[in-house]
C-alpha cells in the first residue's frame, strides 16, 4: 500500500478537526468480483424483464456454465424463444447468437447510485442530469458494491435463418421430440418404418399430415445447425484490382486477361451417352480464330499467348499419344514455366474429365473411353490422405516430404518425376496415385501381375475386384503409416497377410475364427490397426483445392500476380512447428532471392524437438 | 504485525420486528430480552457470511457480544471461514438506565449450552457495562475505553491476526465507530453532508488503519504506532449490499429508543401506517431514510488500458474516491491512479450476477438463502481516462 495522504490525493483534503480525521468518503474495494453477460437487449427495470433476458440465454445455469469457463460453447441467445400453449416452441430451430467470454477483460467497479424515487423518470432516464439535481439536497448515495471481472459479450452476428413453420417432417418433429407429448410421439414412432424400402424418396410420401401442401419438389432437407461459418463481420479487404491501371490521362486499362475456358466435364460415370471425342465447340471457335488473327480472342498481343498454347499443344499430344489419361500435376513438371498459362486451354482442347469413378479428376484423352478397355486399369486413381491429427504432431510432419512448388520441374524431363512414385522406400508428394504409380513397389506389382480384371467395369472399382484394390490399399496405407512414423522397415508378415487375404473385410474372417460369435465392434477396431493413421478414398487437402482450382472454368494469364494476391491470406504457418522446407517458403513469399540463397547455403537448421530427442 | 482491518457486523432481524405477535419465542437464555433471531435474521446472518468469504481480506477472528442473537449471526460466519467465537462483553447492547430490568448477558457456560464446540472461553471482558444502564455519554465512554484494552489484548495473544469482525448492536456499533474515528459524541455526523453511520440489521463497517501509521524500521520490520496514535478510516458505511433485502431497521441515536426494542418497533409501525395513509402501497420493509423512499441504479466504472494482451486491475486492498459524479467529468480516485470519467450509455444491457462467485468456495452442499440469484442491470457506464498530474 501507497501512503496516500502525502500526494495530494483527496484523503489529504479531508476535513482535519483536532486529532479527528474524517475519511467517509473513501471506499474498500476489497468488494466481492462478479461476472457479467452484456446484452444486445433493451432490459427493463423491471424483474419480468430480467428474468425473460436470462431466459433468453438458457438459464441461470447456462449462463453460470459459460461465466465460469465449464462451457467452452459459449451463450446462445435465443431472441425468439416463445412457446405455445402446448409448451411446443414456435421457432424451434432459430439459431442462436453466440456469446463468449471476453478475455483479458479489464476490471469494472460497480457503482450503486442511490437517489429518491422518479428522480431518474423525472429526468427522462438521464442519470447524470438526476444526480445534478438531487445534489443538492445531499439526497444522492454512491457506493461501489462489486468489481465485474469477467463478462460474456455477444459480438458474433445473427446466423442466417430458416422457417420450417410449412414443412410437415418439422411440424412433426417439434410436435413430438419438441413437446414430448406422448401421443404425438406414439404416432411419430409408429409412422417410421423399421426398413426403409425407398430411401432415395421424397419424404413426403411417409409423413403423417398431409395437411400441410408442400410442394413436391422440396425433398425436406433440414437445415444445418450453422450456416454462417464466418461469426464476426468478415472483412473484406477491398483493394485495386492488381491488372486495372488508369493512366496520367484518365484512360483506364487492364493488364491482366481473363480468358473463358470450356473443360468437358463427365457427371455420370454410367452414363450411356458417351464420352467426347471433340474439343467443346465454343473453344474450338475461339481457337480457330485465333489461328486466323495471330491473336487468341481475349488475349492481348504482347502475352502471346496463341504461340504458347500452339507450342504446349504440341507437348500435350505427344504426352497423351504416350500416356492417355494423367494427373495435372503431373503435366505441370513437364510442361516448361513459361507455358503454364496455356496449359489449361490446351488441356481442354485435348480432353475431359470424369467427375466420378476410379478415374475421376484425371484429364482423359478425348475420345478415350477407360470403361471399354482393362487396359485403362493402371491409369484408376487411388486417394490416401494422412490423418489431420498425425499432420499436427511436429515429430511426423517433419518426416513428410514437402509438396512440390506450384512451377516446379520433372527431374526426369518429359516423364512423371519420379518423387510422384509409390515404391515402398519413400513417402511420394501426392497422395493421389494412379495405380501404376504403385508397381515400383513389388508386393504390390506382384497383386496386379496376378489380378484377374472384372468382366465389365465397375462404378467404384472399376477394373479391378474390390479384393485387388482391398489389398492393394492395405499395403499402401500400412506402408505409409509406418513411413510417415520414421519407420521403413516394413513387417513382412504383414504384408504376406495382406497379399493373401481372402475377404474384403477382416471381420468376415473373425467371424469364423470366434466360434460363431460375431463382434461388431471388432471391424472398426481392426480398420484402426491397419490403417496406421492413412485413410483410403479421402481427398487429400491439398488435392481437393487443387481439384477446384482446376474446375474454375476461367484461366488466367498472370498467375504470378495473383498468387502475390493469396500471400495476405492467413495461412498455418506456425513457426514452432514449421520445418526448413516450410520457413524458406516462407522468406521466398517475400524475397525469393534470400530464400534461394539460405535454402543453398544453410544446413544447420536445428528444430527445437530434435535437441529434445 | 498489527491490527490493521476492524469489521463491525449488526446482529441480523430479530424475532420480536415481526409484525405477528404470537411468533415472538422466549429468550433461550432466560435473560431478559436475550431474544433469537428470527428465520429471516437468520437467513441474513448467512448472506453475511457468504459475502465475507467472498472478499479478499476476510477476518481472521470473530468476536461477539454476549447476546444470543449476535452470537447466532456470528455463528455462519463462524462456521464458513472455520473460526471460533470469542464472547466479549464490552460489545454488549446498550441500556438507558431508566429501563424496568437492565439485563446482564448469560454466561460463556450457558451460551455454551446453545453453539457447542463454537465458542472460546478464554477471552476477557475488556470492559464490562454498568448493571445500572448508560446515557449515551456512557456508552461513548464504554466504546472509548474498550479499544485500547481490547487492541491490547489481541494483539499480545494474536499477533498474526490483522483482520478482526465484530458482532454487536446497532448502538454498540455506533459509538465503537465515532470513538474509533476520534469524534467526540455518538451524534455527530461523518461528514458536511449529514452522513451517519448506517446500523442495519446485519450491516457491515469496514474500518482500515491509515497507512501512514504503518511504517518500516531500518531492519524491515513493520513498525507501528501506539493504539491511541493511530488513525483509522471509514471505507464501508453499514452495506448491506449482499442482503437479498436490502438496509432493514436502521437506526441511530436520534430515534430516541433503544435500538429494536419493542418501543422502537412500535414507533416505527406507527409512522408506517401513518404513511400509508398517504400513500396506498407500503412497503412492508422500512425505508432506507427515514424521509424518504429510495431507488438504485447501477453504473460500471470501465477502465480501458487499451491493450488487448493485458488486462486492467482493481487492486483489493486499495480504495475508491468519486467527486463530481453530477458534471460531464466526475473525477475517481482508485488506488493511486486518477481518472477523468466521461458518461456513457450503453447500446444494450450489462447483467451483473451478484452471487455467482460466492458459491464456488463455500462447503460443498451448502444450499441457504445466501444462493439466492441478484442481477444488477447497468445500462450507465462511465469510462475512465487516466489523468497525469501536473
Amino acid at each position: 500500500m501507497q501512503n496516500s495522504a502525502a500526494d495530494g490525493s483527496p484523503a489529504a483534503q479531508s476535513q482535519v478537526v483536532g486529532k479527528r480525521l474524517v475519511y467517509a468518503r473513501e471506499y474498500t474495494l476489497d468488494l466481492p468480483r462478479i461476472s457479467s453477460v452484456e446484452l444486445p437487449l433493451k432490459v427493463s427495470a423491471a424483474p419480468e424483464s430480467v428474468a425473460k433476458a436470462v431466459d433468453m440465454c438458457g438459464g441461470l445455469g447456462s449462463i453460470k456454465n459459460v461465466l465460469q469457463g465449464r462451457d467452452e460453447g459459449g451463450l446462445e441467445l435465443h431472441l425468439n424463444p416463445e412457446k405455445d400453449e402446448n409448451n411446443t416452441p414456435t421457432f424451434f430451430n432459430e439459431h442462436p447468437i453466440i456469446g463468449r467470454r471476453v478475455p483479458n477483460r479489464d476490471e469494472s467497479v460497480l457503482l450503486k447510485i442511490s437517489l429518491p424515487k422518479g428522480t431518474i423518470a423525472k429526468h427522462n432516464g438521464n442519470l447524470q442530469e438526476a444526480i445534478a439535481a438531487a445534489t443538492d439536497t445531499k439526497q444522492y448515495r454512491v457506493v461501489p458494491v462489486a468489481v465485474i471481472n469477467n463478462t460474456v459479450r455477444f459480438r458474433e452476428m445473427s446466423d442466417f435463418q430458416i422457417r420450417l413453420d410449412n414443412v410437415p417432417s418439422a411440424n412433426e418433429y417439434n410436435n413430438s421430440f419438441k413437446s414430448l407429448n406422448w401421443d404425438n410421439f406414439k404416432d411419430y414412432v409408429k409412422s417410421i418404418p423399421d426398413y426403409d424400402t425407398k430411401p432415395y424418396e421424397n419424404v413426403s410420401s411417409m409423413t403423417l399430415d398431409r395437411s400441410a401442401k408442400i410442394p413436391s419438389f422440396d425433398w425436406q432437407l433440414p437445415a444445418i445447425p450453422r450456416f454462417s461459418m464466418v461469426n464476426i463481420p468478415y472483412i473484406y479487404k477491398y483493394r485495386d484490382n492488381p491488372y486495372a491501371k488508369k493512366s496520367d490521362t484518365g484512360e483506364s486499362s487492364v493488364k491482366g486477361t481473363y480468358i473463358k475456358n470450356y473443360q468437358q466435364l463427365v457427371y455420370d460415370f454410367n452414363t450411356t451417352d458417351g464420352i467426347p471425342t471433340e474439343p467443346h465447340p465454343d473453344i474450338v471457335k475461339l481457337f480457330n480464330q485465333g489461328k486466323e488473327t495471330g491473336v487468341y480472342p481475349g488475349t492481348g498481343k504482347d502475352v502471346r499467348f496463341l504461340e504458347k498454347l500452339e507450342h504446349c499443344l504440341d507437348i500435350l499430344y505427344d504426352l497423351f499419344e504416350k500416356r492417355p489419361i494423367w494427373v495435372k500435376r503431373h503435366i505441370d513438371g513437364i510442361i516448361p514455366l513459361d507455358l503454364h498459362p496455356a496449359l489449361k486451354i490446351a488441356l481442354s482442347l485435348y480432353s475431359y474429365r470424369f467427375t466420378k469413378g476410379p478415374w475421376r479428376n484425371s484429364y482423359i484423352k478425348l475420345g478415350v473411353d477407360p470403361r471399354t478397355s482393362k487396359d485403362y486399369a493402371q491409369f484408376q486413381t487411388e486417394y490416401f490422405k494422412i490423418e489431420r491429427k498425425l499432420l499436427t504432431d511436429p515429430r511426423i510432419k517433419k518426416n513428410l516430404p514437402a509438396p512440390p512448388s506450384k512451377d516446379y520441374q520433372s527431374s526426369v524431363p518429359g516423364q512423371i518425376d519420379p518423387n510422384f512414385e509409390f515404391d515402398g522406400k519413400r513417402i511420394p508428394w501426392y497422395l493421389m496415385l494412379q495405380i501404376d504409380l504403385l508397381f515400383k513397389e513389388p508386393n504390390i506389382f506382384e497383386i496386379y501381375s496376378q489380378t484377374q480384371f472384372l468382366p465389365e467395369v465397375n462404378e467404384l472399382t472399376g477394373w479391378f475386384s474390390e479384393l485387388d484394390l482391398t489389398k492393394i490399399r492395405k499395403i499402401v496405407k500400412y506402408e505409409l503409416g509406418c513411413m510417415v512414423q520414421g519407420n521403413y522397415e516394413f513387417n513382412e508378415h504383414k504384408l504376406t497377410f495382406f497379399k493373401r487375404m481372402i475377404y474384403v473385410k477382416e471381420s468376415m474372417i473373425k467371424e469364423k475364427d470366434a466360434e460363431g460369435d460375431v463382434d461388431m465392434d471388432q471391424d472398426d477396431d481392426d480398420d484402426d490397426i491397419d490403417d496406421n493413421g492413412v485413410q483410403e478414398g479421402e481427398i487429400d487437402d491439398e488435392l481437393l483445392e487443387e481439384a477446384e482450382q482446376e474446375e474454375a472454368k476461367e484461366a488466367t494469364l498472370r498467375s504470378e500476380a495473383l498468387e502475390e494476391d493469396q500471400d495476405t491470406e492467413p495461412d498455418n504457418f506456425d513457426i514452432k512447428t514449421a520445418s526448413f522446407q516450410e520457413v524458406i517458403e516462407k522468406i521466398a513469399k517475400h524475397d525469393s532471392k534470400s530464400a534461394k540463397f539460405l535454402k543453398d547455403h544453410i544446413n544447420g537448421l536445428v528444430k527445437e524437438n530434435d535437441l529434445l530427442q | 504485525m498489527t491490527l490493521k482491518t476492524i469489521y463491525i457486523a449488526r446482529h441480523g432481524y430479530r424475532s420480536n420486528w415481526l409484525p405477528t405477535p404470537p411468533a415472538h419465542p422466549a429468550p433461550p437464555t432466560g435473560v431478559n430480552s436475550d431474544v433469537p433471531l428470527a428465520a429471516h435474521g437468520v437467513d441474513q446472518a448467512k448472506e453475511l457470511a457468504h459475502y465475507l468469504i467472498s472478499i479478499d481480506n476476510q477476518p481472521q477472528m470473530i468476536v461477539s457480544s454476549p447476546l444470543y442473537r449476535c452470537l447466532q449471526t456470528s455463528e455462519p460466519a463462524a462456521d464458513l471461514l472455520e473460526l471460533p467465537i470469542y464472547i466479549d462483553r464490552g460489545l454488549s447492547e446498550w441500556y438507558k438506565p431508566d429501563r424496568d430490568i437492565i439485563p446482564e448477558p448469560a454466561t460463556y457456560d450457558i451460551l455454551n449450552n446453545f453453539f457447542a464446540g463454537k465458542l472460546k472461553r478464554e477471552w476477557p471482558n475488556s470492559v464490562v457495562p454498568s448493571l445500572k444502564g448508560e446515557t449515551e455519554e456512557d456508552i461513548f465512554q464504554r466504546c472509548k475505553t474498550f479499544w485500547p484494552i481490547f487492541v491490547q489484548e489481541l494483539e499480545e495473544r494474536f499477533p498474526e491476526v490483522e483482520t478482526v469482525l465484530l458482532v454487536t448492536h446497532a448502538a454498540t456499533k455506533i459509538a465503537l465507530g465515532m470513538t474509533l474515528l476520534k469524534f467526540d459524541n455518538v451524534r455527530e455526523s461523518l461528514d458536511e453532508d449529514g452522513t451517519v453511520i448506517r446500523s442495519g440489521s446485519c450491516s457491515l463497517d469496514k474500518y482500515e488503519i491509515l497507512e501512514d501509521d504503518l511504517g518500516e524500521d531500518e531492519n524491515g520490520e513493520e513498525t507501528v504506532l501506539p493504539f491511541d496514535q493511530r488513525q483509522w478510516k471509514l471505507t464501508m458505511n453499514g452495506n448491506t449490499e449482499f442482503l437479498s433485502a436490502g438496509e432493514e431497521m436502521h437506526w441511530d441515536f436520534k430515534s430516541g429508543f433503544e435500538a429494536g426494542s419493542d418501543d422502537d418497533i412500535k414507533a416505527r409501525r406507527k409512522k408506517q401506517l401513518e404513511q400509508q395513509g398517504v400513500e396506498t402501497n407500503g412497503d412492508k420493509k422500512d425505508g432506507i431514510d427515514d424521509k424518504d423512499e429510495y431507488e438504485h441504479v447501477y453504473v460500471s466504472l470501465d477502465v480501458h488500458n487499451r491493450n488487448y494482451r493485458e488486462r486492467h486491475t482493481v487492486p483489493n486492498q486499495t480504495t475508491l474516491q468519486h467527486s463530481g459524479l453530477e458534471t460531464d467529468k466526475p473525477l475517481i480516485k482508485i488506488a493511486d491512479n486518477v481518472y477523468e470519467g466521461t458518461w456513457k450509455k450503453s447500446l444494450g444491457t450489462e447483467l451483473a450476477f451478484a452471487n455467482e462467485t460466492t458459491n464456488s468456495k463455500s462447503k460443498e452442499g451448502e444450499q441457504d438463502a445466501a444462493n439466492t440469484e441478484r442481477v444488477y442491470r447497468v445500462t450507465d457506464s462511465i469510462d475512465l481516462n487516466p489523468i497525469q498530474p501536473m
